[in-house]
């Protein structure tokens, strides 16, 4: 039944998007994640890479506009990432902090994972 | 037992309609990607190297030479693993279920961890964007740049609907998860950013899958706001993009 859902949710929309907001929806409302939608999922998505790959190989007819813009492309790539992460990390870090201070004292914080928090700050 | 079921109802489909050629590319495809899988694995320990070995990399570098050697063409092997592709939409879907198992998570920050989430989701692509206009590239490129820190297959379809190229984006969205993956670690200690989930945030948003699976080795609380950001950004990157530029 519930790979039936996968499979109408990912017919009947072409941007997939409308699918995962439908199954999120199912999920809350279900409030746990049905057994065989667990094995179905697993196999997927562990092998998510495996599903793309026919897509990707396409790459190989657009070599020419790559190599044209090799280097715009590859600073592109590199400078946005990198001011992206330096940016995210430090305005999620200030974020933490705020929310750590407000709820020090219920002691729940971002984080409680049962992972440690960096001593250092 | 369920596989096994599978495995049969592929294959009486695989003998209904198809020919020899098929059978052998889908072969191919799969047996490439589980040597890839295995030199992944091998050199899991080489933080550095191990990025750029992605399975994804390694399996169509392999592919592409094979399709020259038997001097096939791209749109042949497409058609010949169409079974693989069609699986992709489900496989998309599924991405909801890691979505939901964060929701514990969103809950507890009040919602406030999708702000530099959805902060990620805007300066990404804008800067990608910005860079590539300044640098006089057609703009076909420029749109399909925009999708880059989204995952692939979330990726693949928006790069199309704003009219840019499906197969480029998915090269592209690579590419910038290794360079998130390589350098991230290293702009953390830089920046003295060191929260595991402010880390998590960051990899997931910016470096999606790539950058998840290289916080597996930092803490599981990193892994679990990285799986968190990746969800939230492809989700929210796809909604906005096909609304700015359709």
């Amino acid at each position: 039944m519930s790979n039936y859902l996968l499979i109408s949710a990912g017919i009947n929309t072409p941007p997939a998007l409308l699918g995962i907001a439908l199954l999120f929806v199912f999920l809350c409302v279900y409030q746990c994640v049905p057994k065989p939608l667990v094995y179905a999922s697993r196999i997927l998505l562990s092998h998510l890479s495996l599903l793309f790959i026919p897509a990707i190989v396409a790459v190989a007819n657009y070599t020419d506009l790559i190599a044209n813009h090799a280097l715009a492309l590859v600073l592109a790539i590199v400078i946005s990432t990198l001011v992206s992460l330096a940016v995210v990390g430090v305005l999620c870090q200030h974020l933490i902090k705020t929310i750590e201070l407000e709820s020090n004292s219920l002691g729940q914080t971002a984080s409680d994972d049962g992972s440690e928090i960096n001593p250092n700050d | 037992m369920i596989e096994a079921q599978m495995k049969e109802t592929v294959e009486a489909s695989l003998l209904n309609f198809i020919s020899m050629n098929m059978l052998l590319w889908l072969l191919l495809t799969i047996a490439v990607y589980s040597c890839a899988i295995k030199i992944y694995a091998f050199t899991k320990r080489y933080k550095w190297l191990n990025p750029i070995l992605h399975p994804i990399i390694v399996c169509t570098v392999i592919i592409i030479v094979c399709i020259n050697v038997a001097s096939s063409s791209v749109i042949d092997y497409q058609q010949n693993t169409h079974l693989l592709s069609a699986l992709l939409g489900p496989a998309t879907v599924a991405l909801a279920i890691p979505l939901y198992h964060q929701l514990t998570i969103l809950l507890k920050t009040n919602w406030r961890v999708l702000v530099p989430i959805c902060v990620a989701a805007i300066l990404s692509p804008a800067l990608s964007w910005i860079s590539l206009y300044f640098l006089d590239v057609p703009l076909d490129l420029q749109l399909t740049m925009l999708v880059k820190s989204i995952t692939t297959p979330l990726a693949i379809d928006t790069a199309q609907a704003i009219g840019g190229i499906g197969a480029l984006s998915a090269v592209f969205v690579i590419s910038t998860g290794i360079v998130g993956a390589v350098c991230g670690p290293s702009i953390f200690t830089l920046l003295k950013v060191q929260h595991h989930a402010a880390q998590g945030v960051a990899m997931g948003s910016v470096a999606h899958v790539i950058g998840t699976a290289r916080t597996v080795s930092i803490s599981e609380q990193c892994t679990a706001f990285a799986t968190l950001a990746l969800c939230v950004n492809g989700i929210v990157t796809s909604l906005l993009l096909p609304i700015l530029f359709a």
